[in-house]
């Protein structure tokens, strides 16, 4: 075996770009497949420290961490963009459900009063409709 | 032997919990705000600090189970 192959790679990460969480969540990947170590500054730059835990090729490794931090990154970020919708789809269901919840919780109720009133903003023309309908 | 781990990446209530798990395996404690933690093996055990330092991330992912 060669003992000069190289184990271990330290990854200089902006947190600008890559905030902690996704450095975590990229970490926690490569738990069983790499020693991983973190060091640095949150604010400023973080060291992560990769050690291959086989004989791995660490250049790979490192390319298939920073993919990663790309893809949680990106999962994040539809994440925030997608909060509102995921949160009205929720209360609908709820609401659908059971009715009564509104009388419980006042607040449910402001929110449902305010997507009925987006519910009535919304064009009947921009509504798609089924190819049959359109036929009539 | 010792590991020194950033507290701004790690946390205590973790690596208590690590030193816990790592019992049998090791002794050691917590020297300072730091985080400089030594550890005293029981036993000969291939890249102890690493796997230790590798365990308190996984116990970091999974905070319910602290």
């Amino acid at each position: 075996m060669d003992k000069n192959i190289k184990k271990s790679v330290i990854l200089k990460i902006n947190p600008e770009l890559y905030p902690l969480d996704v450095i975590y969540s990229a970490a926690y990947i490569f738990l069983n497949r790499a020693y991983v170590f973190l060091d640095g500054n949150p604010e400023k730059e973080i060291l992560v420290s990769l050690e291959s835990k086989s004989n791995e090729d660490i250049e790979k490794l490192k390319g298939e961490f920073l993919n990663e931090m790309i893809n949680y990154a990106d999962y994040k970020e539809r994440s925030k963009n997608t909060k509102n919708i995921r949160e009205t789809i929720l209360l609908r269901a709820l609401f659908t459900n059971d009715p009564s919840i509104a009388d419980k919780d006042p607040e449910f109720d402001e929110l449902i009063k305010e997507l009925e009133k987006e519910d009535n903003s919304v064009d009947s023309d921009e509504v798609i409709a089924p190819w049959g309908d359109l036929e009539k | 032997m010792k590991i020194i781990l950033n507290k701004q990446f790690y946390s205590i209530e973790a690596i208590e919990e690590t030193l816990n798990d790592f019992k049998d395996v090791c002794d050691g404690r917590i020297l300072n705000d730091k985080i400089e933690v030594e550890i005293f093996p029981k036993e000969e055990v291939r890249q102890l600090k690493e796997e230790f330092c590798n365990y308190v991330l996984g116990l970091m992912k999974n905070k319910n189970l602290i």
